[in-house]
């Protein structure tokens, strides 16, 4: 094992052994070619480029990858974290964006329960009155307490839907993060060059 | 090159390569750094993600002399993506060409 693939190793650390095993091979065929025609080792790691750098973008993947896919908090936790712990960066933008989501989330939430519940309250308190006579204001309140109670309802169903739609548009920034990185790690190897 | 420009390019470039026909690594890389500067590196992380989102998949082509090769080869969904993004920068190289020829009196 070559400099450059001991390095990639060392870089990899967070990933499975099975995709660790895969990235490695990528590269070691990569080498094996390379010098197959004709090139030196030193030629074809410095064209490859920056080994750490290439394994943020992998750990970066896989992250996002997780986060798209099941959109669950514990995987978007761990996106971030990826993000931040490989220093890749908008990792802090994306926690803040995250929190605030959350407690948005929350404040929907409790809102809908609120009025659901007193919606609820509301129109069977009513309806014990109308039964006894109050025909329009009790025929009134009911009407509003089962509104409320609807529009609470609606209310947990959309913070449900706003939930999945603010965490999935979440990973839709890392990978638009990622994708500046990408060039990024071009831009330094230019400049090396 | 402007950093700008390479953004998001990399990936139609592979996707049209592998559309014309199946390759692997080595050859996209070498394909690719004869025109435009890139750390060559830098593809098998993007053809990973290819992988991933499902626009290509892999195979191992025997060879007679030496250990098998690692292939890629374009999906159904990798060829429409290659279509709607080759439309998408075609659409826009063209109002950057306009513009210029409008406006740019070197």
């Amino acid at each position: 094992m070559n400099d450059f693939l001991m390095q990639m190793e060392k870089s990899l650390k967070h990933m499975s052994p099975e995709e660790k095993q895969e990235i490695l091979a990528d590269y070691a065929e990569h080498f094996e070619i390379g010098e197959e025609a004709g090139k030196t080792q030193e030629q074809i790691a410095a064209e490859l480029g920056e080994p750490k750098e290439l394994a943020k973008m992998y750990a970066a993947i896989g992250a996002v990858q997780k986060a798209h896919k099941t959109k669950g908090v514990k995987d978007t936790l761990g996106m971030i974290g990826a993000i931040i712990s490989y220093k890749i960066g908008g990792g802090l933008v994306m926690a803040a964006l995250y929190f605030t989501a959350v407690c948005m989330m929350l404040i929907f939430f409790s809102t809908a329960v609120g009025l659901a519940a007193g919606g609820v309250g509301a129109a069977s308190l009513a309806a014990v009155e109308f039964v006894k006579g109050y025909t329009l204001y009790g025929a009134l309140a009911v009407f509003t307490g089962v509104v409320l109670a609807a529009g609470g309802i609606l209310g947990f169903i959309g913070s449900i839907k706003l939930w999945k739609l603010t965490v999935g548009n979440l990973s839709y920034v890392a990978q638009r993060i990622m994708n500046r990185k990408r060039v990024a790690a071009n831009e330094s190897y230019n400049t090396q060059r | 090159m402007n950093t700008q420009f390479k953004k998001g390019v990399l990936e139609l470039c592979v996707l049209t390569l592998l559309r014309k026909k199946d390759s692997y690594g080595y050859d996209l890389a070498e394909k690719i750094a004869s025109t435009i500067e890139i750390a060559e590196g830098t593809l098998y992380p993007l053809l990973r993600k290819l992988k991933l989102d499902g626009l290509c998949e892999t195979y191992l082509s025997e060879r007679s002399a030496g250990p098998p090769r690692k292939y890629y080869r374009l999906t159904e969904k990798g060829i429409e993506m290659q279509k709607a993004q080759k439309k998408e920068w075609k659409a826009f190289s063209d109002s950057v060409n306009t513009l210029m020829e409008e406006y740019d009196d070197e």
